[in-house]
């Protein structure tokens, strides 16, 4: 069996499982659930940070998606509907919580940068100021970011589940990755950025 | 040279780009090493947000349990309403049952006086 085969087997049994579960099947829907609770609590984590804020939101969005099941259409993109669910969770979550650090990154203490930038940062240091500098985006790009880099979508599936147009998303894209070059360049992580002549 | 391609980098890291424009592209970064350089800032950024590591989610199973107790019972809506519109063929259904119930209550029980009355 080819992989195509395979995926479109999954497909079907996919429709499947919404068809069901639009008709009130709570163990269809239990499915679902399985199928995509690892990358709805992804999304969520990489837009947080926050373990026991991304079950929550995660839990969350998969209720939000329970109670408007109908009006999912099944010619479109499951995972990426629960992906704008799951974003739009996240945020609502963390205006709640209020837990998000958006200057975080410049609290950190420098070390002597003559050292080098091997030398500077443990494994665990680089990770937290990288998950930092990605907390403190804007929301929105952040959320495209996220879609990119860790769930390695393409530009038109982020559009689709963002529900905004290609160009917005290219250009929210470049404006993060714009940002946390900035800020990790700081940090002697990477190149300064070359002068353009 | 022809004109910096710092707009495309993004999309052309990303396989995004196509036809002409990733030709273009491509051309410049061959005589370009500023846009080189940015393209190589821009993979080094790509490999630094690669090494934050997911974290340790409670099994899908267990989650999915959880999610199911949370669960609201607005689904039932739908079955209820399906259930009405069941119950509204169901009345014409039931009135002629009931009547075709009564005719043969009374036709028997003519034929039973009948049968007597000549017995």
């Amino acid at each position: 069996m080819d992989i195509f085969s395979e995926a479109r087997i999954t497909t079907g049994s996919e429709t499947e499982l919404v068809t069901r579960a639009k008709n009130g099947e709570r163990n269809a829907f239990s499915e679902l659930v399985c199928i995509h609770a690892q990358g709805v609590r992804n999304v969520i984590y990489r837009m947080c940070g926050d373990l026991q804020i991304a079950e929550d939101a995660a839990q969350e969005t998969f209720i939000q998606a329970w109670l408007h099941l109908a009006s999912y259409r099944p010619q479109t993109s499951l995972r990426n509907w629960l992906y704008r669910i799951a974003v739009n969770a996240a945020t609502d979550m963390l205006r709640k919580e209020k837990r998000i650090l958006p200057n975080a990154l410049e609290d950190l203490q420098l070390q002597d940068p003559q050292l080098g930038p091997e030398a500077l940062y443990s494994q665990e240091e680089r990770t937290a100021l990288v998950q930092k500098a990605i907390l403190s985006l804007p929301e929105a790009s952040r959320a495209v970011l996220v879609l990119k880099e860790y769930e390695g979508m393409s530009y038109h599936e982020i559009a689709d589940a963002l529900d905004i147009p290609i160009g917005t998303v290219m250009s929210r894209l470049n404006y993060a990755r714009k940002v946390l070059k900035n800020k990790l360049e700081k940090k002697y992580f990477l190149p300064v950025e070359a002068e353009h002549v | 040279m022809s004109k910096h391609v710092t707009e495309w980098l993004n999309a052309y890291l990303d396989g995004e780009l196509q036809g002409s424009q990733l030709h273009q592209v491509e051309a410049h970064l061959g005589e370009c090493e500023s846009c080189m350089t940015e393209l190589e800032a821009l993979e080094k950024l790509s490999g630094l947000l690669q090494e934050v590591p997911a974290p340790e989610f409670t099994s899908p199973e267990r989650f999915a349990a959880q999610v199911s107790l949370r669960l609201p019972h607005e689904q039932k809506t739908i079955y209820r309403k399906t259930l009405l519109e069941v119950g509204w063929w169901m009345i014409p259904v039931g009135l002629l049952a009931v009547w075709v119930f009564m005719s043969t209550s009374f036709l028997m029980s003519d034929i039973l006086s009948t049968a007597s009355n000549f017995g």
